[in-house]
């Protein structure tokens, strides 16, 4: 039996898979989540998340790169409206396909269990996206100077979009304490002494792309 | 004035739009001198850094907006010195009047603001739309460096990447130092 996390912030489309994964019997939800923090709250249990990929709050990109982060980690499927443009990041943050709103429900499940086999699972649009992208990062050494885990990964998203010390230790599983150390960690490597410089310096050499 | 209105009359709306823009830059010149000036209690009386960030929290919201702010800490632009406090609400209230005209703004906007001992910091970011607004020739953006350097401080405007980024660092001094 193949264990389903949904993560979705709109309730009907969270309503609609949980009903189309029902009707497989090697499918069984384990986990629905209306949010990537909620999913990322707890996140074990589950073989093979569908995550929304546009969402308040993180995104489902960020969701997904702290998923996959994690020591036994789960396979990742984006569950997305449009966006073939977004395959190149989410394939960057450890998604292994695709599925798109307004598939079968019988397209759903297959794609389900041959995420859950390790198969990738894309449309051909995303495919032709991810053979013509480049590598994201304008400056990958300097970013990687900067941030050098998951956890770093987690904070730096969140530090430029505006969050508060504490979402970002909830997010990152630290200590508000633990979190400032971080930070003046990251600082250090960056060559600054201030949170708004920090975030500068991340957006100079890192193109986010927020969902 | 643009090439085409100095060729063909302009609409009352194009006109109003230039009095509004003479009206700014004088706004802003009566601010510097102000400033220069060091007249405490007339800088008190227009702008400050508090006001320009509620004022332009304010307008982002009302054209739709969301926006992210931190500050560190919570009081970090409550009682400047008056000649930064001057400075620093009126490269905010410039930094956040552009979000609000030209920000992408299905997507958060992000400022945080650090106030350190000797230093105020602080970064306005936005994500650009897919496509962006030309830009009209107003005074504001171009001018941040140079409210800045005002007080010895530095601002920079700049696209990185899909974000449009307003970094600006303002020197706190103390009033002995400054004399």
């Amino acid at each position: 039996m193949i264990r389903v996390g949904i993560c979705d912030d709109d309730e009907q489309t969270r309503d609609w898979l949980a009903r189309a994964i029902g009707t497989d019997r090697e499918l069984t939800v384990t986990r629905v989540a209306g949010s990537g923090e909620a999913a990322l709250h707890r996140p074990g249990g589950v073989d093979v998340w569908v995550l929304d990929i546009r969402m308040n709050g993180i995104s489902g990109i960020e969701t997904c790169r702290a998923l996959r982060a994690q020591s036994n980690p789960p396979q990742v499927l984006m569950f997305t409206a449009l966006a073939d443009t977004e395959a190149p990041e989410a394939t960057q943050a450890g998604a292994v396909g695709f599925l798109y709103k307004g598939a079968t429900q019988v397209q759903v499940c297959n794609a389900i269990e041959m995420a859950a086999s390790g198969l990738f699972v894309s449309t051909q649009g995303a495919a032709r996206e991810l053979l013509h992208s480049s590598p994201a990062p304008r400056d990958p050494r300097a970013y990687r100077t900067i941030v050098l885990d998951p956890t770093d990964e987690v904070i730096a998203s969140l530090l430029m979009q505006g969050a508060s010390e504490r979402h970002m230790a909830d997010a990152a599983r630290l200590t508000v304490s633990g979190l400032k150390k971080r930070l003046a960690a990251m600082r250090r490597r960056a060559g600054v002494d201030s949170s708004p410089r920090l975030m500068a310096a991340l957006y100079r050499i890192r193109d986010i792309q927020r969902t | 004035m643009t090439t085409d209105m100095m060729t063909t009359p302009p609409t009352s709306e194009q006109f109003a739009a230039f009095v509004q823009k003479v009206r700014d830059a004088n706004a802003s010149l009566r601010s510097v001198a102000t400033v220069l000036r060091g007249s405490d209690q007339l800088a008190r009386e227009r702008l400050t850094a508090a006001s320009a960030l509620r004022e332009g929290i304010d307008e982002i919201e009302a054209a739709g907006g969301k926006m992210h702010c931190v500050r560190e800490p919570e009081g970090a632009v409550d009682n400047l010195p008056c000649d930064v406090d001057a400075v620093a609400g009126r490269i905010l209230a410039e930094a956040l009047h552009n979000v609000a005209k030209h920000a992408d703004l299905a997507e958060p906007c992000v400022v945080s603001i650090e106030r350190a001992l000797h230093r105020l910091d602080f970064v306005v970011a936005n994500r650009i739309p897919p496509k962006p607004p030309s830009m009209t020739g107003g005074m504001g953006l171009l001018d941040l460096g140079t409210h800045a350097e005002v007080v010895g401080g530095t601002a920079t405007s700049q696209a990185e990447g899909s974000n449009w980024v307003c970094m600006v660092s303002l020197p706190l001094k103390d009033k002995e130092e400054m004399t």
